[in-house]
């Protein structure tokens, strides 16, 4: 019995490291080995052959590294439900998003930016416990998912060349919704939005609401806010402005608005036509003046 | 044949998701694709072939009549139809000029109790479709003619509009990580456990219409 036993926990022990399901998480970098100080690149990606539709992760970061970075630029996750977030405590990143209709391929989910503060070798690893990928189907089955660590060596005088990510694109264009729902804050106005970043990634948005429309958006104030974001007043404001900005500071700024698309240029018309009206006015009377003198 | 033309998107990885509505309104399921855009170049995707839709005349058959299973495809495509019982059963039809197909099943082959059937595309074995949605139905003792399919998604609606989309995103995100209401529970705990976790997330996001 002992030696049957033997023989599977053999076998189970040669199998297992070849086995791979379907999906796999997974980690890949330029190089493995770095300086100590010296920054290092890693991205964290997800492959599948089964179609899938979300996915919840956490990753530790190992303790000779210290976390500088990160990004979800070309992301493949099209919604956040947790953007990335890193616990300094529990020296874990964990997010959670999904790709509606589903997602078959290979793609990036975050790329992180390490620096290695001490000598030795390191496993930059998922929390097994708090990582589940879900099938692209009606019940939220969990897909069977490998887990693959990535060996991370710190070495005194070894030199990493990190390419500075150039991004120039602002944040893509996205379109904000005011909406009300006995379900979403009481019922109160409620403003959601969302966008991407194709190259560094979104940093942060900021809304304003204000009762005029403003030409020079960057005079309005601006409130840090993530979607859905409850509006201040009763009433939706008249303009209320939302602004997407990415890692390296490329500004998107979209406008809701309840007035008609084109009232302020049908105002400024408006205006034109009086002006010229009173212009031709003052002439008439001008020539009639000059006529009335002597 | 359709042909969509997207312009001013910046360089990256994107999703892209289509679907058809055929002549009754039902929807087919969501074909996705990734795509990697260059900035500055055009980007021709080709060889995209929507899934059929499905419906059937009944919601129960009895045994021994049949249950007709219909839809909409492309024209004079050759259409699968899959029935899922304990033994998968396969029959092959053609859509007519207007892509319409439809398909009398024997229900006698079947076993009493629950079933569901789904359909594919192909043409001349070429250019194959992925599977259409399942629709249910019973084999019993009586004929039950099925309701007319709602345009609505069965799940994940959660105002209402009859669209799942980035509203009803926000309102599922909004009662993530809270204490839910009885009212709350009642429309976003999607899977029933009294709570909403990345599951609800995961439901929403396979019957997202956009």
């Amino acid at each position: 019995m002992r030696r049957l036993f033997l023989s599977v926990s053999i076998f189970g022990a040669l199998v297992a490291p070849a086995f791979a399901y379907a999906a796999t998480l997974s980690f890949t970098a330029p190089q493995t080995s770095v300086g100590i100080g010296e920054p290092i690149e890693v991205s964290v990606f997800f492959d599948t052959k089964n179609a899938i539709n979300a996915i919840e992760a956490a990753v530790i970061i190992p303790s000779r590294f210290e976390l500088k970075n990160m990004s979800d630029g070309n992301t493949i996750m099209s919604l956040w439900v947790e953007r990335p977030r890193y616990d300094r405590e529990t020296r874990t990143i964990s997010f959670s998003g999904i790709i509606p209709g589903g997602f078959l391929g290979t793609g990036q989910l975050l790329k992180l930016t390490l620096k290695a503060e001490a000598a030795g070798s390191a496993a930059l690893s998922f929390d097994r416990t708090r990582t589940t990928v879900y099938q692209n189907g009606p019940d939220g089955t969990p897909e069977p998912t490998t887990l693959r660590s990535l060996m991370l060596n710190a070495e005194a005088g070894t030199v990493v060349t990190v390419t500075p990510i150039v991004d120039i694109e602002p944040p893509e264009k996205f379109v904000p919704v005011v909406t009300r729902d006995p379900q979403l804050y009481e019922g109160a106005w409620t403003l959601i939005f969302a966008t991407q970043d194709k190259g560094s990634g979104i940093a942060y948005y900021e809304v304003s609401e204000s009762p005029v429309r403003m030409i020079d958006p960057t005079k309005l104030s601006w409130t840090k806010a993530e979607s859905p974001y409850r509006l201040l007043g009763e009433e939706p404001a008249k303009y209320i402005y939302v602004r997407a900005v990415d890692e390296q500071g490329n500004i998107r700024t979209e406008l809701y608005t309840q007035a008609h698309p084109l009232s302020w240029l049908l105002g400024l018309a408006l205006g034109i036509l009086i002006l010229a009206l009173i212009l031709l006015v003052l002439q008439l009377l001008r020539k009639k003046r000059r006529h009335a003198s002597p | 044949m359709f042909s969509i033309t997207l312009s001013g998107l910046s360089g990256g990885n994107y999703i892209f998701s289509v679907y058809s509505e055929d002549n009754k309104g039902t929807r087919s399921s969501l074909l996705t694709f990734p795509i990697s855009i260059t900035s500055g170049a055009t980007t021709n995707v080709g060889g995209i072939f929507i899934a059929p839709t499905i419906s059937v005349d009944k919601s129960e058959v009895k045994r021994g009549d049949t249950i007709t299973i219909f839809g909409q495809s492309i024209p004079q495509a050759d259409i699968i139809i899959a029935v899922n019982s304990e033994e998968e059963f396969f029959s092959k039809t053609i859509s007519d000029k207007n892509g319409v197909y439809l398909y009398n099943f024997d229900s006698s082959l079947l076993e009493y109790g629950s079933h569901a059937a789904k359909s594919k595309a192909s043409i001349g074995n070429q250019l194959v479709s992925g599977f259409s949605y399942l629709v249910n139905f019973k084999v019993g003792t009586k004929n039950v003619a099925a309701v007319a399919a709602t345009k609505c998604p069965a799940k994940g609606d959660l105002n209402a509009d009859c669209k799942v989309n980035l509203i009803d995103f926000s309102i599922l995100a909004y009662w993530f990580n809270r204490p839910l209401t009885a009212a709350a529970a009642a429309l976003v705990d999607l899977n029933g456990d009294k709570k909403v976790s990345i599951i609800d997330f995961s439901i929403m996001a396979f019957y997202w219409t956009g």
